[in-house]
């Protein structure tokens, strides 16, 4: 065996993968381990063998795993965390990374996002202001348990301005990509029980407030039919910015979904799971994200498609969600 | 560490994990392709490893070079097998099942939260009719395998063995001390599940249909029983003797996610479904202590119906029990 073999060709394309376009492969690892340019250059090329130490001063420093590199666990995926907190990593500061991933997403030719939810998708609940207003309500006092809310009753006007331009750019750059999404009649619901809980618990000064919440929900159904009818995501009011269809609705009976988000751009493909509602673990493995392909795929066959086609189902499936939230209107 | 010192760590657990009688410069000779001499000489740290050679090693002897090495890497390392369809097999399901209650209940402080967005899985394995149900859903509708595609619903397929093993799962799962998150939504996929085979005609009889409603009506009862007395007991014990602890939440702010967490003599293991049926664990103790304090807040958000507040558990209850017994009384009429 040589040692200038493919896995320290592995290692130094990983750590290309992760450098930036306009950073110098060699520069970067002649300063990480403390060695001439002519020296970096014989590494990468694989004249040098690299010796152990210097195999963890690279994996340390770009924070890789080289079992997971080398494969030595079949059984396990690398994932990062993305998470707020309310310290470092705050709630616009995530809305903006979200923005910003979509932009990303936006830059590549080939791209599409596969949305398997449980709940309405973050993206579809910034349509209006006064659900745009609930969200930010709602998840800073019971998800971030954020201290400046726990006293506090709910008011539209507790929403900055700056987060309600982010959501409607989170909303406008999600309209630029093709996406799927498989829904479930259930998806509706926790958004229901969570306005409900907050009218039990006496967050509302009015049940006018909450008419409007649940005005601003009804016309969110709307607007998300007409956009599957369309086939096509557009801002309300405005014409779809694509010529081409752009937005697969499926309608799914059988089971449960999980919020599960498959992206795809060019040649990379990655999973975003959902795992305590607002927070996502993502990784690009490839043979986990090519078996998550085949679940959803799976998931989709079993689905009716109610956008562009089935007008019927899509009839029945917007009536029922549009019949939950009419239900909990009458009983005001 | 010197790269001479790693190389001695590496070789040293290697020397650990092998038979005595073995030479080990002959083995790892004949591992890398090399001379015995050669092998001597990496054995010294005179001759550095590449890092094939130390891929090769690592794989052959189960090494993981990022713990030999002190790598740190970013990110959260999660395990676990995906399902394949193509190589699943239900028993084996179980058992890994059996094996992971069996090695929680080792430890001795135990104590196991499950997130419910479904019906826990192990409440599948109290009758007969409702695992020979979901075993067969599986196999029909999630893997669908082919000698499924065509086939109605018959309790009678079910294996026996498969049975037995199930109710192993249970009954360690009810050893088990647990706290279960619930809500409205958690019955309803189950529901669903039935009806939709009820479309698609996959049932010989409204009888099969009204038999399986009739077993989740009493796991529904058993379920409430358990609640009430804050323990897990056997079904059809009348001394009622208490298994492993039981709490209950309700909760009407979130639908779950099958999420779960074991914490073991102070350790913290987290399971995090996706794609439906798929699991996959962490100790990764940031991410932990992350899932943990969720799970904390949605304890603080719900309600607690085991052993105390009877009203709300009988509400819940209730709730429930009304579907399934309109769902009974459509079939009888």
């Amino acid at each position: 065996m040589t040692s200038n073999g493919l896995s320290q060709d592995k290692l130094f394309q990983h750590i290309k993968e992760l450098l930036p376009h306009d950073v110098s492969l060699v520069d970067t690892i002649s300063e990480v381990l403390n060695v001439s340019s002519d020296s970096a250059y014989r590494r990468i090329r694989g004249e040098t063998p690299l010796v152990l130490e210097e195999a963890r001063q690279l994996c340390n420093y770009f924070e890789f795993s080289l079992d997971h590199l080398l494969e030595l666990k079949s059984n396990s995926v690398l994932f990062e965390n993305i998470r707020i907190n309310n310290q470092q990593y705050s709630y616009e500061k995530y809305l903006s990374d979200l923005v910003g991933l979509l932009k990303n997403i936006r830059g590549f030719f080939l791209k599409e996002i596969i949305y398997l939810t449980k709940d309405i998708p973050i993206v579809h609940n910034f349509y209006f202001s006064p659900l745009i207003a609930f969200r930010y309500f709602f998840w800073h006092r019971s998800i971030l348990q954020h201290q400046d809310f726990t006293n506090r009753e709910f008011e539209f006007n507790c929403l900055p301005k700056e987060i309600e331009l982010l959501s409607r750019e989170l909303v406008k750059a999600y309209t630029m990509i093709p996406s799927v999404e498989i829904w479930n009649t259930e998806c509706i619901n926790s958004t229901i029980s969570q306005i409900e809980f907050y009218k039990d618990s006496g967050l509302f000064a009015s049940v006018s407030d909450i008419k409007i919440i649940y005005d601003a929900l009804e016309e969110t159904i709307l607007h998300l039919q007409a956009q599957a009818e369309a086939g096509m995501k557009f801002i309300q009011g405005e014409k779809p910015e694509h010529e081409k269809p752009n937005f697969r609705f499926f309608y799914n009976r059988v089971i449960l979904g999980d919020n599960t988000i498959l992206v795809t751009t060019d040649h990379l493909k990655s999973v975003y799971l959902n795992y305590d509602v607002l927070n996502y673990i993502t990784t690009s493995d490839e043979v986990f994200c090519k078996q998550c392909i085949d679940d959803l795929q799976n998931l989709m066959r079993k689905a009716t498609q109610i956008s562009q086609t089935s007008e019927k189902q899509r009839n029945i499936f917007f009536g029922i969600l549009l019949s939950k939230v009419q239900d909990r209107k009458h009983k005001l | 560490m010197t790269t001479g010192e790693l190389q001695q760590k590496l070789f040293k657990s290697i020397k650990e994990n092998i038979n005595d009688k073995l030479s080990l410069a002959e083995e790892i000779a004949k591992l890398l392709n090399i001379s015995t001499d050669s092998a001597y000489r990496r054995l010294r740290g005179e001759k550095t490893l590449s890092l094939d050679e130390l891929q090769t090693l690592c794989l052959h002897y189960q090494v993981s070079i990022d713990h030999l090495l002190g790598i740190q890497p970013g990110g959260v390392l999660f395990y676990g097998q995906y399902m394949d369809k193509k190589t699943f097999r239900f028993e084996e399901y179980v058992k890994s099942m059996i094996q992971n209650m069996a090695y929680m209940n080792s430890f001795k402080e135990k104590k196991f939260y499950y997130i419910c967005k479904d019906l826990p899985i192990f409440y599948h394995y109290y009758f007969k009719e409702i695992a020979a149900f979901k075993w067969f859903f599986w196999l029909k509708t999630y893997f669908q395998f082919p000698e499924f595609e065509r086939k109605k619903f018959n309790f009678s397929d079910h294996p026996d063995e498969l049975f037995i093993l199930e109710q192993k799962a249970l009954s360690l799962y009810n050893q088990l001390p647990s706290i279960e998150i619930w809500n409205m939504e958690s019955m309803n996929i189950f529901f669903r599940q039935i009806e939709f085979y009820m479309d698609g005609q996959v049932y010989n009889s409204d009888q099969d249909v009204y038999l399986l409603y009739e077993a989740i009506g009493k796991l529904w009862d058993h379920l409430e029983k358990q609640a009430a007395l804050g323990y897990k007991f056997n079904y059809g014990d009348p001394e009622q003797k208490r298994i492993g602890d039981f709490k209950m939440y309700f909760n009407e702010v979130l639908m779950g996610n099958n999420s779960m967490m074991a914490e073991l003599d102070g350790t913290r293991i987290s399971y995090v479904s996706h794609s439906t049926i798929n699991f996959m664990f962490t100790k990764d103790e940031e991410f932990n202590e992350n899932m943990f304090n969720h799970i904390q807040n949605q304890m603080k958000r719900s309600t607690l119906i085991s052993e105390v507040s009877e009203k709300e558990r009988a509400r819940f209850f209730h709730i429930i029990r009304e579907k399934i017994e309109r769902r009974k009384e459509k079939l009888k009429a």
